[in-house]
């Protein structure tokens, strides 16, 4: 955990990004802004020091060095995950740090429930998506958990959107589906619920007591799910 | 303490389905405080063989302990070292502050663990580049790093892929002394390396591992049969006092060849065939001709 900070804090991008994040939000805060924009941009930040988690060190070879000492798997997957995400959370605090200094200075109102609600749905995405590249990268290699993120993301969106308009068919090849659809509507909430609970919107009021177990419980079976198959992989290294 | 036993082991990648053996039933022991050298062609299993004996792969089939337990096992791995044939690490870290990490990792006490680092860094030429990043680190370096993480907590079972590749001739000769030190320690060593030469001044025992199988299991420094041959001066001798000397062994071609079981009879048949009057021009202990092994010609 410690070793995963010090390489976040040591990184040059690391650092500028934290730089850029509080000119934008300071900036943001002095004219007005809601305190939610700025922090659309943690998820970006989420996927780029997420997608390092495993996958690169078992293509760079950094994994083998390290499972050859007396470190258990899920342990150092576990520390892992929680470096990851204490380093956004940095990103977060000074996020919102920036967020209140900029609204005093600029002397704009600081509706303290909306930004600590924001700060604790930035936070909890944070840990969903990290403990969801976790548990991608368990089983894939170099970058392909967050591309098989981003493409589940895009390619759940899009199946939604495409089964919601066949529900309302009603001829040809179509209309068999969308009657399937009509005659079970189970199948398309499930769909729905599927895709909530991995790519959750924010929750409807803030500090929503059902939206943050949801969280937690998902983040939690997504980062057990990655220790059980990490702790089984194989980790080849070198060739022949 | 017990070495490492492999017995039966089988392994067999299978890439889209398509099943490939790699290890056939690999049957090898090592014991404490000996140095045994793996050798073959690419493509023969040696990486695979030395992943499934650290632990990076699963068996199909087979069993392997060490110390009469599991590889897996936590215990093992704090008594064991490995060393990879490419040295990666996050080349923003110094070369101190990586082997802090793996000292951590390794579960050295948190306040031997600056001691212990700087013994390393001494023992490994590399005081001097504790602070330099890895990234300015040459292969030869890179690699002596490499080997200091592995004796972090002076391993009972040491594990080197290709050690010596990238050194230059003090870094081999380095490397040469801490393999002595450590199978002087009890150490049981495994040495996965294509250099020959360097497999036999550090090795006890060779395997040739070809398709898969341990085709030549070769005693390299066993006492008990040490081959010699004696280059006499031709002309110098009478072909029936050295053969009565030798016990029985006929000159072919001005020299005698002779096994003997210690190194003290080297010194004893010398002296007798010296003692009959003839000329001696060159004495050779011969080992396994490890060429000739890879080359699948003895």
């Amino acid at each position: 955990m410690v070793e995963t900070l010090r390489r976040h804090f040591a990184h040059l991008s690391y650092i500028a990004a934290l730089l850029v994040l509080i000119v934008i939000v300071a900036t943001m805060a002095a004219i007005g802004a809601p305190s939610q924009a700025p922090y659309e941009m943690i998820g970006l930040f989420t996927l780029i020091a997420g997608c390092q988690l495993i996958g690169p060190e078992f293509s760079k070879g950094t994994l083998q060095l390290i499972l050859s000492k007396p470190v258990g798997r899920s342990a150092y997957l576990v520390s892992r995950v929680i470096g990851v995400v204490l380093a956004i959370y940095v990103a977060i605090l000074v996020m919102f740090a920036s967020d209140v200094i900029g609204r005093l200075i600029a002397g704009t109102t600081i509706t303290w429930r909306t930004a600590l609600s924001t700060m604790l749905v930035a936070a909890l995405k944070t840990l969903l998506v990290c403990c969801l590249l976790a548990f991608l990268g368990s089983f894939s290699r170099s970058y392909v958990n967050v591309a098989i993120y981003i493409g589940g993301q895009i390619l759940s969106s899009m199946v939604f959107g495409l089964l919601s308009m066949m529900k309302n068919a009603v001829s040809g090849e179509m209309g068999k589906i969308g009657a399937l659809l009509r005659a079970h509507p189970g199948l398309l909430e499930g769909f729905a619920a599927a895709r909530r609970n991995i790519f959750p919107d924010g929750p409807l009021i803030p500090f929503d007591r059902n939206w943050i177990l949801m969280m937690l419980c998902n983040a939690s079976v997504a980062l057990l799910l990655a220790c059980v198959i990490f702790s089984r992989r194989e980790v080849p290294y070198g060739a022949d | 303490m017990n070495g490492i036993r492999v017995e039966a082991l089988t392994k067999a990648y299978r890439p889209f389905g398509k099943v490939r053996p790699v290890l056939k039933g690999i049957d090898l022991t090592i014991a404490p405080g000996e140095v045994v050298g793996l050798i073959g062609p690419n493509g023969a299993g040696k990486t695979t063989l030395m992943s499934c004996i650290v632990g990076f792969l699963n068996a199909d089939s087979g069993s392997i302990t060490i110390d009469g337990r599991s590889n897996d096992d936590l215990d093992v791995r704090r008594r064991t070292g490995f060393v990879p044939e490419r040295m990666n690490f996050d080349r923003r870290a110094s070369g101190g502050a990586f082997l802090r990490y793996m000292a951590r990792l390794a579960g050295v006490p948190s306040d031997r663990v600056g001691a212990r680092v700087d013994e390393l860094l001494a023992r490994l030429a590399l005081t001097e580049a504790s602070d330099k990043w890895l990234s300015q680190y040459s292969r030869g370096m890179l690699q002596r790093i490499g080997m200091a993480q592995a004796l972090m907590l002076d391993p009972d079972f040491l594990f080197l892929d290709e050690p010596t590749s990238g050194l230059d001739p003090n870094g081999v000769f380095l490397v040469r002394d801490l393999i002595a030190e450590e199978k002087a320690r009890g150490a049981a060593v495994l040495l996965n390396s294509h250099q020959l030469a360097e497999i036999e001044k550090v090795c006890d025992r060779v395997l040739f591992l070809k398709d898969g199988v341990i085709a030549r299991d070769e005693a390299l420094r066993e006492v008990a049969k040490i081959t010699i041959t004696v280059t006499l001066l031709a002309g110098s001798y009478d072909v029936a006092t050295v053969t009565a000397a030798v016990g029985g062994v006929l000159p072919k071609n001005d020299v005698v060849t002779a096994n003997v079981a210690t190194e003290g009879e080297i010194a004893q048949l010398v002296s007798r065939i010296v003692g009959t009057g003839a000329g001696v021009i060159d004495v050779r202990r011969r080992t396994a001709d490890l060429e000739s092994i890879f080359r699948g010609e003895s």
